[in-house]
């Protein structure tokens, strides 16, 4: 039977994995110019999470440690795919303005490009990182189907702006 | 015990690959992704295995656990490893 003391130190654990994860989000992110949002929530899942996986697996504080660097992880990933599924339209907004985890490096260079300029062109968008016209399109669709981005214009002048949060 | 283990972190890792797979879609040379994050898992769950004392399906739950992490957090290092110019060796 687990107590309070050892529980909060199962806690205590898995907030450090969350802290290691945010740092990671961080690093990975700053050259692109997001800033990781909501760390404070990846820091409350990761504590439950390193808590609850050690209750449950063993009472040792490595596994809490290991569950809060994964936990956000599977969370986020989880509940992405879910809001995706299930609440359709609302997909968007629940995910705009957070770091995005499916879309590769190369997408979020430009998604980050959109954002600080406001839109992006497809031809702008293959200029800035590197890829054929055609490959632009298809990232820049997926990016639209994704939620990211909104068409705004038609044809090859379209600009794609970034869907802001709470629309 | 043993392969089990890495049977289970393998299994791990290879998890963590499908869910950064976007729109959960296999395609060409994904597959592999798949086989060289789980055995990044792999080697990260027995490593993570070898520092704790435990048997039965806790040891297999907590295995899978350190791959998938392991796969993650390779994975991220790697990436910002590429980000600064580094070379893969």
């Amino acid at each position: 039977m687990i107590v309070i003391p050892e529980l909060l130190i199962l806690i205590a654990f898995g907030l450090f994995g969350g802290i290691v994860r945010v740092l990671l989000g961080f690093a990975k992110s700053y050259e692109y110019g997001f800033v990781p949002q909501r760390a404070w929530l990846t820091l409350i899942v990761a504590a439950l999470s390193g808590a609850l996986a050690a209750i449950l697996i063993a009472e040792d504080p490595k596994v809490a440690v290991i569950a809060g660097l994964g936990g956000p992880d599977m969370v986020e990933a989880l509940w992405r795919g879910l809001a995706r599924r299930v609440a359709g339209g609302a997909y968007a907004s629940a995910t705009a303005g957070a770091v995005p985890i499916w879309i590769t490096n190369r997408q979020m260079k430009g998604l980050a490009v959109a954002k600080r300029k406001g839109g992006i062109t497809v031809k702008q968008y293959a200029e800035t990182v590197g890829v054929s016209l055609r490959t632009a399109e298809r990232d820049i669709s997926d990016l639209t189907k994704g939620g990211y981005l909104q068409v705004k214009g038609k044809g090859r002048a379209a600009v794609h702006v970034p869907v802001k949060k709470g629309k | 015990m043993l392969p089990s283990i890495l049977l289970a972190a393998f299994i791990g890792g290879a998890i963590r690959a499908a869910i950064g797979i976007r729109k959960y879609s296999l395609k060409k040379g994904q597959v592999s992704s798949i086989a060289i994050d789980g055995m990044i898992g792999a080697v990260c769950g027995a490593a993570f295995m070898s520092t704790v004392n435990m048997t039965g399906n806790a040891a297999l739950l907590a295995a899978g656990l350190a791959g998938y992490v392991g796969a993650d957090v390779v994975e991220t290092l790697y990436k910002l490893r590429i980000k600064r110019g580094g070379s893969l060796v």
